[in-house]
């Protein structure tokens, strides 16, 4: 458990990565937004896509950290079951923190009427159709998949190397290809579609919970076998 | 006396290349190796298999009586210093320090900034923008003030000049007097090195060709110079380490027996015998061209 | 890296030496108490053990002696043996080696002799 608070304390270390850039990403997204909104102000609702800069940040952020930190931890004789739980516990307090922030700001945009210029930075339809609940569910879900899916994607990257990251993207691509053209020979689309349409945000934000834990599962089986 | 370290028949292999073979010896608590070698020897491959950060291909290895992979009550009495240890690109000297005292359970606060302050390090500046020879002084700082009961420095002092190599051997010796641990010094620098340590094991091609006391390996060996005639007439029947003519002259390094006669025989003989030191000793048994190589292994 | 020791013979001989060397000039009288191993390890810049060794080097050969706890110290007549086994030594690393010198150089005995009486005047 000791170790543990080591790994926590050496992330915590880097306010930079985990805090203050993706705070500058998105509020930065998000006041340009605004200015636009003010300058072409005018009886429409107008959306924007800035949300998405802070899930693919925690994307990045999920990748970027194994290459980071990996290396010093093991140096550092830290056990590889103590840095991957550390790490995943700092991942989901950076998701934790962003969804509250979102969370706030959303109900705020909600009250203002979009800031007074109709905005929809944080607040959409069918996203946030929910309840309160539902709503803060849905973007710790998220936040928590794209993290550990780009932790997982480093952590496969430090176990196999250069070759077996090649070999990973062939064997996606492939596997990509021939479900694709099984979709299209069974003339599935339609069906696949419709099911999308049927489930509301959160409940699509369910179905994202088992990937999360593969991908949990699948960069501790690798980072244990990890060498620096 | 309690084994630190027990290794048997290890090895380690990247394909075809034997990094490490069929090695095997033990390390006794409180003393302090020299791990010694040429560079790409594979001295610091065995040190990462015995910090469990690679994994062996075959043979056992114990640590404080256990496999050290994955095992906290192990690794948490090890620091392992290595030249090309890796830090987070942000941070500063200060952040290595703090992350530092949270992981060694024996952190020495106090001991850190004494030697923060002896090798005139900048705690704010980041480590990316660090000298060579600064970065080398933060390891050294770590290992020092971590007194993990198994310190290990691998080639700890690559762009140090003499004075803070000076500094940095005058530290680790008062401290290891006031708090006994193993330590482990992996070096080429062997002559610097060479009165601090206890027992010293020598690795050529990965493979371990010296296990010795330090003191055995000292007068071990010694240089006889003379008429080559005669010279080789009384290397007929002894280890021969190394030789080198010199127009009429040859001067052989040879093994010493057990009683020492030899030395007496050389000197009857009339042969001019001067003393070898565990530099010239190891960089002859390793050098790939003396005929006797592994003559000591046993 | 340190002159007062010489790497090429085992250094606790060296630090038996040198103990011994203080007690025939009179820097450690009889009875007078020798720096520890941890001193000695650390004004030479060696190993503890290997000083230590030297230590009880001296103490097997009954020059030293251990007061439990306290430290160690000359032992009575320790000078006397000292000087003796230094006087054996002298023969064989001296008078063994002048000797066979002298006979590659055709010097005879009686030659030899009249040599040392030369360099005792010349003192």
């Amino acid at each position: 458990m000791n170790r543990i608070t080591g790994v926590l304390k050496l992330h915590s270390r880097d306010k930079w990565s985990w805090i203050y850039i993706p705070a500058i990403v998105l509020f930065s997204s998000f006041v340009v937004n605004l200015i636009v909104s003010f300058l072409f102000m005018n009886q429409e609702d107008m959306y924007t896509g800035g949300l998405t800069s802070i899930v693919i940040y925690l994307f990045v952020a999920g990748i970027i950290v194994v290459g980071k930190t990996f290396p010093f931890a093991i140096g550092m004789s830290i056990r590889r079951i103590d840095y991957f739980i550390g790490s995943a516990i700092i991942g989901m307090i950076s998701s934790a923190f962003f969804t509250s922030l979102i969370f706030l700001f959303a109900q705020l945009e909600k009250q203002t009427n979009g800031w007074g210029t109709r905005l929809h930075f944080f607040h959409f339809p069918y996203v946030n159709d929910g309840t309160l609940l539902e709503q803060f569910i849905l973007y710790m879900i998220l936040f928590l998949n794209m993290f550990f899916l780009g932790f997982l994607i480093a952590s496969y990257s430090r176990r196999f190397g250069r070759k077996g990251m090649f070999i990973g993207a062939m064997a996606f691509l492939l596997i990509g290809s021939i479900a694709v053209f099984l979709v299209h020979h069974f003339e599935a689309w339609g069906s696949i579609f419709s099911w999308f349409a049927s489930q509301t945000a959160v409940q699509i934000a369910y179905w994202l919970v088992p990937f999360t834990l593969l991908y949990l599962l699948g960069s501790y089986r690798m980072l244990r076998r990890a060498v620096i | 006396m309690k084994n630190v370290i027990e290794v048997k028949q290890l090895n380690k292999s990247y394909g075809k290349f034997n990094a490490i073979h069929d090695t095997s010896f033990t390390m006794q608590a409180d003393k302090i190796y020299g791990l010694l070698g040429r560079n790409g020897a594979g001295k610091t491959t065995l040190m990462k298999m015995i910090t469990a950060q690679i994994f062996p291909t075959s043979g056992d290895l114990k640590v404080f009586g256990g496999n050290p992979y994955e095992n906290a009550n192990v690794l948490s009495q090890i620091c392992f210093i290595k030249e090309s240890q890796k830090y987070p690109d942000h941070y500063n000297i200060l952040d290595v320090l703090d992350v530092s005292k949270s992981i060694f359970p024996n952190w020495d606060v106090d001991f850190s900034r004494l030697l923060i302050e002896d090798f005139n390090l900048p705690l704010k500046r980041r480590i990316k923008k660090l000298s060579r020879g600064m970065l080398s002084a933060v390891g050294i700082v770590i290992g020092l003030a971590s007194r993990a009961p198994l310190t290990i420095f691998d080639e700890p002092y690559l762009g140090l000049d003499a004075v803070s190599r000076g500094l940095f051997y005058d530290h680790l010796m008062e401290d290891y007097v006031k708090h006994p641990r193993t330590v482990i010094l992996s070096t080429h620098l062997i002559d610097e090195v060479s009165n601090l340590l206890e027992h010293i094991l020598v690795i050529d091609n990965g493979k371990l060709i010296i296990d010795q006391d330090a003191e055995e390996l000292r007068g071990k060996a010694f240089t006889v110079t003379g008429q080559t005639s005669k010279v080789e007439a009384f290397l007929i029947g002894k280890e021969t380490v190394h030789r080198e003519p010199f127009g009429g002259l040859l001067s052989a390094t040879v093994i010493r027996n057990q009683n020492g006669s030899d030395q007496k025989q050389a000197e009857a003989n009339g042969l001019e015998i001067s003393p070898v030191s565990l530099q010239q000793l190891i960089v002859h048994l390793t050098s790939g061209k003396s005929e006797q190589k592994g003559a000591m292994a046993k | 890296m340190n002159n007062l020791i010489d790497d090429g013979r085992p250094i606790f001989v060296q630090i038996a030496e040198r103990i011994e060397d203080d007690i025939i000039e009179g820097g450690l009288p009889e009875e007078a108490q020798v720096p520890s191993t941890n001193q000695f390890a650390a004004f030479y810049k060696i190993n503890p053990a290997t000083a230590a060794k030297g230590v009880n080097l001296l103490v097997d050969e009954g020059i030293l002696y251990k007061k439990r706890g306290i430290g160690m110290f000359v032992a009575e007549g320790a000078r006397t043996k000292v000087i003796e086994k230094r006087k054996e030594q002298f023969f064989e690393e001296y008078v063994i080696t002048m000797i066979r010198e002298a006979e590659k150089l055709g010097i005879t005995a009686d030659q030899l002799t009249d040599m040392i009486q030369r360099g005792d005047n010349k003192r």
